[in-house]
């Protein structure tokens, strides 16, 4: 069935809200300024015609703060701004008419027009209809806590999660593939298609549609690199271990996988030819978890081309940092390569 | 499927009573196919029962109806779910009830179920005797309702996407709590989502049943969705990790439709699926087990008595029927082809559906056929009569990575042909029979993983070759078809079920507590 879920509107930038603002404040001005006539006249009346000056001065005063007084809480009860409002009543309340015309001075002072360029910036950076610098947008997610939980726990293998997570981990796991694919997720998704649960196989089988074009892309890149790897040992062996990943996804139109299996060999025999001329086909210095993916690869291609003599020496050399990788990565590093000494 | 004339906006007047209300999110009567067909077919066969339909749209649509209202239904109202609220107010009186309100909206948003929903509906009442819902929502108040929920679930998280997902699902949620119910002895809606939310509060306001019939699970098929959506901003970087507790949008959503969905299920008094293995996901999202029951759909079975299985010594040859689209994921259809060419070097592949729905799909498709050389051997139809086809076809595949009770798995069956499907839907139960048939069948066809052309194309291989078993496949899929799958069967079964929920009497404390 067609879906409801509505797609976010795109915002048009909206400063039609200052004209309003603009109108509030000289409604805040003219009963601001009424109530000091009110007052002004009030004392005026009181000098000229009353005998009891002060306590009639005491109810003009009164009477121009009731006049603030009604304002204040018509405009609390409309549910609109009231702070310029309150401003003069106080004013008239600590300094009479003078106090009320400086809280309308103040009022008719705001409705100046602001900077409309600057407001317009303004409102186009919260509608994010600009690009925001990446060194800002990095510091404001930081202070809003939107970034990445460094204190969190290493995420779960999500083979594992595949296979023994819940249904909602299942889910997420598949999510995070579709959003953020990466052909080292490429076992997690195939694991998820022969999934027993109908659920997690139909949205495997939705992310594998999805991801589907991003496979194809990441051949034809890695194809792209062909020539220059199929040059000698160490990139061709590089390039084998990308295409091999992406061949064994199952996500490769027929074509493209039979294509990529050719490859595959043809890159196949420049590594062991390399090899025969002593060159490099794993260089030192790779960080560990690299390095153990291209000894696969390697092992394979020898296992492939029954060269059992250099996989004995290629495991033998594996065999004694077993538990201590470090200690390969140190002896790596002061001699040419593993497949050197084969 | 009827193409018809008629003015695409019947609203009918919600005064008149009829025996059903159909409660369809996004479909009937604008789209073709799949649950529309279905809807069209039952309306049809129930003659004796007259329907009004509530059709739930986002929006006004231009769309022509692709069907024809049958003569028992007497009227088609519209839901506009995304066009809800008055013209804005600059100012509002604030109702008394106004927190309870947000928090009553907010608890059925966030969690459903039918108190949640009576609490809501309490407070819109009480709201509605001071100021309309529509106004409220495009108010100042409403604006400070939206600033208050975001700073209670996500103050971290982008507060302009924030407003535009809360201001969507709240206005879907209140166009469907503000909709005029029409008068029905039964409401029956097609989905959980909103149309199930509207069925829900059918049976609390009016007291009458509401049931629900589920041909997907239209809470995972939103929850996969929304999990791989583009169009939903990730505005928390969670990075790789499975447990972040963060709020973000994406969470949003999928829990409202998950509260839906419990709102609905708790509200119906029958949740109907298509297959057992639906019931599994029905009920981990909150359905009770003693409503829930199976009806299948069905075929007319005579369209297919006088066809023939192809005979043994004609070109061997197997077909896939279906739109030619990725979801049905054709491509592992012709590799299948091309690896089963070389075990049976003389096979036709036919491809019976219409390209024109997805064509630059269609259309690698046509180049994985040149690219594999198999021009010889797979041919695209386009849209046929598969009646005219079937006594040439003698194995049916469907390689679909998603489907619920494939119809056409049903038409082969009725025609005496054996079917190699993936495992999606209901093809398991089809072609192999549910766990509690009595007497056992036995299989009527292969069910293989997704995406294995491999796998599958083994399968065709072996019901190819072997005649014996293809014969004994092909009348035992047309035993199963004609014992459970035929259309009267489904059509007795909703007979019986609206008949009983017809005559229930009406729910008074139900219908006052609303």
């Amino acid at each position: 069935m067609r879906q409801s879920v509505p797609r976010e509107p795109n915002l048009a930038t909206v400063d039609a809200a200052m004209p309003d603002a603009i109108s509030s404040h000289r409604t805040t001005a003219v009963w601001a300024a009424s109530a000091g006539l009110v007052g002004v006249a009030g004392i005026a009346a009181v000098l000229v015609v009353a005998r009891d000056k002060l306590g009639l001065l005491g109810l003009v005063h009164l009477a121009s703060i009731a006049v603030m007084v009604t304002y204040v809480f018509w405009r609390r009860k409309a549910q609109s701004d009231a702070s310029l409002a309150m401003i003069a009543l106080f004013a008239t309340a600590a300094v009479g008419p003078i106090g009320a015309f400086g809280g309308a001075a103040l009022a008719l002072l705001a409705t100046r027009r602001p900077d409309l360029g600057l407001l317009r910036i303004w409102y186009d950076r919260i509608a994010l209809s600009v690009a925001i610098d990446p060194v800002t947008r990095f510091s404001e997610d930081v202070g809003s806590g939107r970034t990445i939980n460094l204190a969190a726990d290493t995420p779960a293998s999500y083979v594992d999660v595949v296979e023994r997570g819940t249904l909602d981990e299942r889910q997420t796991v598949l999510s995070i593939i579709a959003r953020r694919f990466h052909p080292d997720y490429l076992p997690a998704l195939t694991l998820a298609l022969r999934s027993p649960e109908p659920v997690i196989r139909v949205q495997a089988a939705a992310v594998a549609t999805h991801v589907r074009p991003d496979i194809t892309r990441l051949y034809r890149e890695a194809i792209a690199d062909l020539d220059d790897a199929a040059k000698s040992a160490a990139p061709a062996l590089a390039l084998m271990q990308r295409i091999e990943a992406i061949v064994a996804s199952g996500l490769l139109d027929e074509g493209e996988r039979r294509q990529g299996n050719g490859i595959l060999d043809r890159l196949g025999d420049v590594v062991v030819a390399g090899l025969r001329r002593r060159e490099t086909a794993i260089p030192a210095g790779l960080p560990i978890e690299i390095e153990a993916g291209l000894v696969d690869t390697l092992e394979r291609v020898l296992i492939g081309r029954q060269r059992f003599a250099e996989l004995r020496t290629l495991r033998s050399a594996r065999g004694s940092t077993v538990g201590r990788p470090h200690a390969r990565v140190r002896r790596l590093a002061t001699r040419p390569s593993i497949e050197a000494r084969a | 499927m009827t193409r018809t004339s008629m003015p695409h906006a019947i609203n009918a007047s919600t005064d008149r009573e009829t025996d059903v209300c159909i409660l369809v999110e996004g479909c009937y009567p604008y789209v073709p196919g799949g649950v529309s067909a279905w809807i069209d077919w039952l309306m049809r066969s129930q003659t004796e029962t007259s329907f009004s339909i509530v059709a739930l749209w986002p929006q006004p649509t231009d769309q022509p109806p692709r069907y024809a209202l049958p003569p028992n239904a007497l009227g088609l109202h519209h839901l506009y779910l995304q066009s809800f609220g008055d013209e804005p107010v600059k100012s509002l009186a604030m109702p008394r009830n106004i927190g309870a309100l947000g928090d009553a909206l907010g608890r059925l948003l966030a969690k459903g179920g039918i108190e949640p929903l009576r609490a809501a509906q309490r407070e819109i009442a009480e709201t509605r005797r001071q100021v309309s819902l529509a106004r409220l929502f495009n108010s100042p108040i409403g604006w400070e309702i939206a600033r208050s929920s975001y700073q209670k679930e996500m103050p971290y998280g982008s507060f302009l996407h924030y407003f535009w997902a809360w201001r969507a699902l709240l206005g879907g949620l209140l166009a469907t709590l503000e909709f005029p119910l029409p008068r029905a002895k039964v409401y029956h809606t097609i989905s959980t989502g909103y149309a199930g939310v509207l069925a829900a509060r059918a049976a609390l306001e009016t007291g009458r049943p509401s049931l629900l019939t589920e041909h997907g699970i239209y809470t995972n098929e939103r929850r996969i969705e929304l999990l791989m959506a583009d169009w939903v901003a990730d505005t928390v970087d969670k990075g790789h990790a499975l447990d972040d507790p963060r709020f973000d949008l994406r969470d949003m959503w999928i829990h409202a439709f998950e509260a839906y969905a419990r709102t609905c299920y708790e509200g119906c008094s029958e949740v109907i699926t298509l297959y057992e293995d639906n019931q599994r996901a029905q009920r981990a999202l909150g359905a009770l087990p003693q409503s829930m029951q199976v009806i299948a759909n069905g075929i007319d079975l005579k369209r297919f008595q006088a066809l023939r299985p192809a005979p043994a010594s004609a070109r061997p040859t197997v077909a896939l029927i279906g739109r030619v689209v990725p979801i049905k994921d054709v491509k592992t259809f012709i590799t299948a082809a091309g690896l089963l060419r070389e075990r049976v070097p003389n096979v036709s592949a036919l491809i019976l559906g219409p390209l024109d729905e997805e064509p630059e799909y269609a259309a690698e498709c046509q180049a994985l056929v040149r690219e594999l050389g198999l021009e010889a051997c797979v041919t695209f139809t386009g849209t046929v009569n598969i009646l005219d086809y079937l006594s040439e076809i003698h194995v049916l595949a469907l390689t679909s990575l998603s489907e619920s009770q494939p119809l056409v798995l049903l038409e082969a069956g009725a025609a005496s042909i054996p079917f190699v499907a993936t495992n999606v839907g209901s093809c398991r139960e089809i072609l192999e029979g549910r766990p509690d048939e009595v007497p056992q069948l036995g299989p009527g066809g292969i069910v293989t993983n997704l995406v294995a052309p491999s796998e599958i194309a083994a399968a065709l291989a072996d019901l190819l070759t072997d005649h014996d078993k293809r014969r004994r496949f092909g009348d035992t899929l047309r035993e199963r078809v004609r014992r459970y799958y035929a259309s009267e069967r489904a059509a007795g079964s909703y007979r019986d079920l609206y008949r009983r929920l017809i005559e229930m009497p009406t729910a008074i404390d139900s219908r006052t507590a609303a």
